[in-house]
């Protein structure tokens, strides 16, 4: 494997990311996000085993309430199959694609994947909570000043760092 | 006065989710230059060691910020069709403090994590899966949240209105806060990076 | 060297940033309602506020899809209303009764609500709105139930002709006079031709 070229100057990105979320606004007059895409992945499932069961529950009737009735016809999920794109191009430019577990060397491989794990149940129940991830809420929501977003955003970041000497050893 | 285009009529719903594909190709692309497809750079900013996570989401909120008061500004967005995302104040900071520790748990958030599994990351695989796995649980667990999750609703609320600023005000302080806090990012870094060597 | 120039990419990042903030603070709200309160003004100086019972409905004979909103009560609209037209309160109006992309003809009686109605939604930036010229009145006189001349020229006779067609197309009853008091009428409206307007 070539050896990856290195990052884009945060700033340059930032400004990138943030022309992009202002073409969202301009676009479309709403945001950017990833956890709606996927909770109308997780509707699509629930729906598939269990129609009545889907339609009962209110969370997954808000996610079926799209023009054709299939969750899939949502702006955030092509929207996120875009960000897949737009990753992999970055990626293959960069050199950076390849199979790999990202860790630090004191943990085992299993171990990275059981924390990758829980903190994906965290991260899914966290932005249900809170409406929105770091894109929808965070992003989306601290460029149109959104008190709910700072909110969130504050949250996020206090709860990260008060945790974050538990999970040392993951990364170095 | 014409944007937003799709308020405005000037395209349908089926254009419009065929528009979302470039955005979001924009939106992958600039996560993944920026480092977002690594977990481990990722969760530095957690151990002030590497502070892009910061840096990248502030300028990137400050742009989009005053991109979108100058051009609503110059009389082309109309910001009174940008939805404001309502406030429902415990849900959303209880949601954020969960989603704190499942971010420097699990090292990404739900964006970047697509980025990192399309770019092979097998961690990046596992966490999408967990993602998942935590949205079913909360859909089960739905009704018997829901009155929670409607709870201290403060409808689309702003910070200019909670401090009764100006908006341009408001656009003011944040940027001044973001310059501060990327210089003291810089510093950060720099102090850390010669103490860590 | 490289070190050197991000660094100064970023300075003058962040220049740029303050610069445009430190506007932005002075400028206090992006929306300059001045600005558009001139724009409304200047649409009522020069008649662009509102269609004339004829241009109207010429327009709906021709096919174009335009919503038309009656203001009136609903005694009033229940015993006569314009084709297709549908009743609406003020409140409902501004209340998202309506669409920013479809062209909206609100009509009330004499055309005084109508047009109160009317500013209100250009105030809230919705462009394609308009008033009918006379309310409902003017659409009776002109259209249901206009009295015609029989023309002395070809192309009057052609024009009373299409005012007839209209009319009965919209369920009214025109009325003929004779050519006598025709001309009578015809001399006085040459005193005050109608004004011409472009096509909406």
């Amino acid at each position: 494997m070539q050896t990856p070229k290195p990052y884009m100057n945060p700033y340059l990105a930032g400004i990138g990311l943030g022309l992009v979320l202002l073409a969202a606004f301009v676009v479309m007059g709403r945001g950017l996000g990833a956890s709606g895409a996927l909770s109308s992945f997780v509707t699509l499932g629930v729906n598939a085993a269990a129609p009545a069961h889907a339609q009962t529950n209110a969370f997954y009737r808000e996610y079926l309430a799209t023009p054709n009735g299939n969750p899939l016809n949502d702006w955030l999920v092509y929207e996120i199959g875009g960000v897949l794109i737009g990753g992999l191009i970055s990626g293959l430019i960069a050199g950076r694609v390849g199979r790999k577990v990202d860790k630090g060397p004191r943990i085992t491989i299993s171990t990275r994947m059981v924390y990758a794990f829980g903190g994906g149940i965290l991260m899914g129940l966290g932005s249900k909570m809170a409406r929105g991830c770091t894109s929808g809420q965070a992003l989306t929501g601290g460029a149109l000043l959104s008190v709910g977003s700072w909110v969130f955003m504050i949250a996020v970041f206090a709860s990260a760092y008060a945790v974050a000497y538990l999970f040392r050893r993951q990364w170095t | 006065m014409n944007a937003p285009l799709y308020q405005f009529g000037l395209f349908g719903n089926d254009t419009a989710l065929l528009l979302a594909v470039p955005i979001g190709i924009g939106f992958g692309f600039f996560l993944e230059q920026a480092g977002f497809g690594s977990s481990v750079k990722l969760a530095q900013q957690f151990y002030l060691r590497d502070l892009t996570v910061f840096k990248v989401m502030f300028t990137a909120i400050v742009t989009a910020m005053l991109g979108l008061f100058w051009l609503s500004w110059i009389g082309f967005v109309d910001l009174s069709l940008v939805r404001v995302l309502p406030t429902y104040l415990v849900p959303q900071f209880a949601g954020g403090l969960v989603f704190g520790v499942g971010f420097v748990m699990g090292g990404y958030c739900p964006g970047t994590c697509c980025v990192a599994a399309v770019t092979g990351k097998m961690d990046g695989w596992i966490n999408l899966t967990g993602m998942f796995a935590g949205i079913f649980l909360f859909g089960e667990l739905f009704p018997f949240l829901e009155a929670w999750y409607s709870s201290t609703p403060m409808g689309e609320i702003t910070l200019s209105q909670v401090f009764n600023l100006s908006q341009g005000t408001t656009v003011l302080l944040i940027v001044l806060a973001a310059i501060a806090g990327f210089y003291g990012a810089e510093k950060l870094e720099a102090r850390f990076r010669s103490v860590g060597s | 060297m490289t070190i050197l120039f991000v660094m100064t990419l970023n300075k003058i990042l962040a220049s740029i940033a303050l610069i445009l903030a430190l506007l932005a603070a002075f400028i206090g709200i992006p929306t300059r309602e001045d600005r558009h309160l001139k724009e409304i003004a200047l649409l009522i100086e020069t008649e662009g506020d509102h269609v004339t019972p004829l241009e109207l409905a010429e327009q709906i004979y021709a096919g174009r899809s335009i919503r038309l909103i009656d203001l009136r009560d609903s005694l009033s609209h229940v015993r006569q209303h314009i084709v297709n037209s549908e009743m609406m309160s003020v409140q409902q109006l501004l209340n998202h009764g309506i669409k920013r992309n479809e062209m909206v003809v609100l009509y009330s009686e004499g055309g005084i609500h109508a047009s109160q109605a009317w500013i209100l939604l250009k105030m809230q930036r919705y462009d394609s709105v308009y008033t009918l010229l006379g309310g409902f009145q003017g659409w009776k006189e002109e259209i249901l139930y206009p009295t015609l001349n029989a023309g002395a020229t070809a192309a009057e006779t052609q024009g009373v002709e299409r005012r007839k067609m209209l009319s009965l197309f919209f369920g009214g009853e025109p009325s003929l006079t004779s050519q006598e008091s025709s001309k009578r009428k015809s001399a006085r409206q040459n005193n005050s031709p109608p004004k011409q307007k472009p096509p909406v």
